[in-house]
């Protein structure tokens, strides 16, 4: 029976039931259900019929017996028997009546009034079907009595009943044989409304499908849904659940919430989190986790929904990883960038880079001060507008028409601010990308004034080196050719000329010793000084006593010295250095007059100063003085020089510890200071 | 009895060329600057002149030939300069200041001896 099969599913099972939302929710049927439905109409039916049978057949005991053999006494005993029966009938609340052989309705309880309209009046001697059935079903209902009182069990049927104002009701009739000494003597009959009935029954299949699609839902969602109770322990677990925990529902049924959880403070605190899921087999794996408590049948329960977020989680770690990465990357190539910059900022030359239509793409800071630009005034403008000075512009602008792999050219720049004239050295360059193309161009800008200016000196020095050694190499070759070659030369002639050459051996000698002077302080090799305890009074009394023979024109005074200046020097340098300047003093004073020497305590030591009446420098020439090979007036020939004099006389002073500077007036004379610091 | 002019602004080579050429046969005239230098041959009409190139002064050896040459009487003396200075472009500027020849020092006394005898004698 399929009231019974619902019954026992209901009774067997626990329900579910989940939100369309997604939010599950469970619901667990109560025993009070399953009991409600087990007594409902149905059961009650089955308890009715299966009471009809022994209760007609009591009946009909007690109707059949006085046709056997009645008495007044029994059939008194008889009447109040069937008063009772017809009582108790007429409680009944279904409709029950017994048929005649014909199928016609013998007797019927009050409840068919109720239920019908027809008054037992009308219905006794009736044929049941013809007075009750639609007329549709009379024919297949007759014929299912006919079967009955023909000895048949039959089962319920279903019918449609038509009462006496037309109306009809939906019925269940169930009929059983009536047996007379085995004869079919008739039948007994039940007729029940089943509108509550199929109500119920239909209310119980929505439920069942709704349960079986809640079910379904529950199944198919990739969330794994836990149900437990208040204790924490699970009382379902759909299949999603199983698969995560690698734990059949079986297996899960009693098992706590908290023991597949872990750090979720038990799996029954309500709210959103995430957690540790542990696996049957002892893996963990990574969950999101939201609980609720909800209340089933009037019993709180908690809902897990519970999400294994392991791919999501490493997709996220994953990402991270990938930004961490890219992050380091972006940060790297940015210092490269800076790097780059820094070094195209920190180079000494100005650098132009200009692109394939010769527009300024960048300048940096040297090449800002060069041209007497700012960047941004420039940058993304004609290379033509950047450069102002024309001879420049005209110099760099042929070099990018050329546009040959490279291209070198020294331009003269008049600095606007003070006109002096520099000297520019340009190197464009073309730039070709990875593939070949043709970028631009970048051009280096170097201020190459002083190394011209040196190489002008060092080209002037070798000139005048020549001269100079040509000068004492003519008068060594020739007077010796001549004492060589002539017999005729009177004695003091022969001692004149080997005294020419003897002096210009000297010179030459000093010369050379100069030269490699120079040459050690190049090197940066420095002096190797050999100390001595030196008074410097005393040395340069005696270097202006040696140049005071020198020149004619000239009086080298040495003042009157103030006891003695004792210093520990290489008394060679140090005279040296004194023979330098003295020599200076009667070269740079043709005019005459007096070169002055003195000696006087200073902070730390000894101040020497040697001073001329001579042409004096300009605050230029002052400043240049200490160059190799500079020299005031190169262009005087009467002045000898290498230019090499002041070097060395500067650098002895360094090496000693001292300081040298100069005081100088055009035309009217300079004064040189040294200082020896005093022996320690 | 020729005129030989000796210009060097340093005392010691106008010595060396002196003794270098002294002769019964030759007159000698020394000077120590390119304008007495100049002065001199306009005056002496010398037979040859040796010429340094740097001297102090207003002019050097290079303008004091140009000078020189630049009277027509003077035209063919055989001017030869006798100088430190001994770069391609310096004997190629003597040269076209008009010298005759150009001697670098130091120099063989002897050489240049000769080279007066063949010019004077030529």
């Amino acid at each position: 029976m399929e009231g019974a099969r619902l019954v026992g599913a209901v009774r067997s099972r626990t329900f579910r039931m989940a939100a369309a939302g997604g939010a599950a929710l469970w619901f667990v049927a109560g025993a009070w259900a399953a009991h409600a439905l087990a007594t409902g109409p149905w059961a009650m039916l089955g308890v009715l019929l299966a009471g009809a049978a022994p209760l007609g057949l009591g009946i009909w005991l007690a109707l059949g017996r006085p046709a056997v053999g009645r008495s007044d006494a029994a059939d008194s005993r008889l009447a109040a028997s069937e008063r009772r029966f017809r009582d108790f009938l007429a409680f009944m609340p279904e409709i029950v009546f017994e048929l005649d052989g014909a199928g016609v309705v013998r007797l019927i309880n009050r409840a068919a009034e109720a239920a019908t309209g027809y008054g037992e009046g009308e219905l006794v001697g009736a044929r049941l079907v013809d007075r009750l059935i639609v007329p549709e079903q009379r024919e297949a209902a007759q014929r299912r009595i006919a079967r009955v009182l023909g000895g048949a069990a039959l089962g319920p049927q279903e019918y449609t009943v038509r009462r006496k104002d037309g109306s009809t009701y939906p019925v269940l009739a169930e009929y059983a044989p009536i047996l007379d000494d085995g004869r079919v003597a008739g039948a007994w009959g039940v007729i029940q409304d089943v509108r509550a009935l199929k109500g119920a029954l239909l209310r119980e299949r929505e439920a069942e499908a709704r349960l079986g699609e809640i079910r379904a839902v529950a199944d198919s969602i990739a969330d794994g849904i836990v149900v437990a109770d208040e204790n924490g322990t699970i009382e379902a677990f759909n299949p999603a659940a199983s698969r995560m925990f690698g734990l059949p529902e079986d297996a899960a049924m009693g098992r706590k919430l908290g023991d597949l959880l872990d750090g979720s403070g038990g799996g029954i605190l309500p709210g959103e989190r995430e957690a540790i899921g542990r696996r049957a087999d002892g893996g963990t794996f990574p969950v999101e986790l939201v609980v609720s408590q909800a209340v089933l049948s009037g019993r709180p329960v908690f809902i897990a929904a519970v999400r294994d977020v392991t791919a999501r989680k490493e997709a996220e770690r994953r990402i991270l990883e990938l930004n961490q990465q890219l992050t380091a990357r972006m940060a790297e190539v940015e210092a490269i960038g800076n790097r780059l910059a820094a070094i195209v900022e920190s180079v000494a030359e100005g650098l132009i880079v200009t692109d394939i239509a010769q527009n300024v793409v960048l300048v940096n800071g040297a090449a800002e001060t060069l041209l007497g630009v700012q960047r941004m005034d420039v940058a993304g403008k004609p290379a033509a507008r950047a450069i102002r000075d024309r001879p420049l512009r005209e110099a760099i602008m042929d070099a990018l028409a050329r546009d040959a792999p490279h291209d070198a050219f020294d331009v003269s720049l008049v600095d606007g601010a003070e006109g002096a004239v520099r000297t520019i050295h340009a190197d464009v360059s073309r730039v070709q990308g990875g593939d070949r193309r043709r970028l631009g161009h970048v051009t280096v800008l170097r201020d190459v004034t002083r190394e011209r200016e040196v190489d002008r000196m060092k080209t002037e020095f070798l000139s005048t080196a020549a001269h100079e050694l040509r000068t004492p190499l003519t008068s060594i070759r020739g007077f010796s050719e001549i004492l060589l070659a002539r017999e005729n030369l009177s004695d003091a002639e022969r001692r004149k000329f080997l005294g020419y050459i003897n002096k210009q051996s000297a010179l030459l000698s000093s010369f050379i010793n100069d030269l490699l002077d120079v040459s050690r302080i190049e090197a940066g090799k420095g002096f190797d000084l050999r100390r001595e305890q030196v008074d410097l009074v005393a040395l340069i009394q005696e270097q202006a006593s040696l140049f005071s023979a020198y020149s004619d024109k000239h009086r080298v005074v040495a003042e009157a010295a103030q006891g003695s200046a004792p210093v520990v020097v290489d008394r060679g340098k140090m005279g040296q250095a004194l023979g330098n300047l003295i020599g200076n003093a009667i070269k740079y004073s043709p005019q005459g007059g007096e070169v002055a020497l003195a000696c006087r305590q200073a902070e730390d030591g000894w101040e020497v100063t040697v001073s001329d009446q001579g042409i004096g420098m300009s605050p230029d020439q002052v400043a240049r003085v200490f160059d190799k090979f500079f020299r005031v007036d190169g262009s005087n020939t009467a002045i000898e020089g290498t230019g090499l004099g002041m070097t060395i006389v500067r650098h002895i002073v360094e090496a000693h510890g001292g300081r040298i500077w100069i005081e100088s007036e055009p035309q009217v004379g300079t004064t040189v200071h040294f200082t020896v610091p005093s022996a320690a | 009895m020729k005129t030989i002019l000796i210009v060097d602004d340093q005392p010691e080579v106008r010595d060396l060329v002196e003794v270098t050429l002294r002769s019964d046969d030759y007159r000698i005239l020394t000077e120590a600057s390119g304008e007495a230098a100049v002065r001199t041959a306009l005056a002496e009409r010398p037979d040859v002149i040796i010429m340094d190139v740097m001297m102090p002064g207003a002019i050097d050896g290079f303008q004091a030939t140009e000078r020189i040459r630049a009277d027509p009487g003077m035209a063919r003396c055989p001017i030869i300069m006798l100088t430190a200075r001994g770069q391609q472009a310096d004997r190629e500027r003597g040269l076209k200041a008009g010298a005759t020849d150009y001697l670098t020092k130091p120099f063989s006394p002897l050489e240049l001896m000769t080279k007066i005898e063949q010019i004077l004698d030529g």
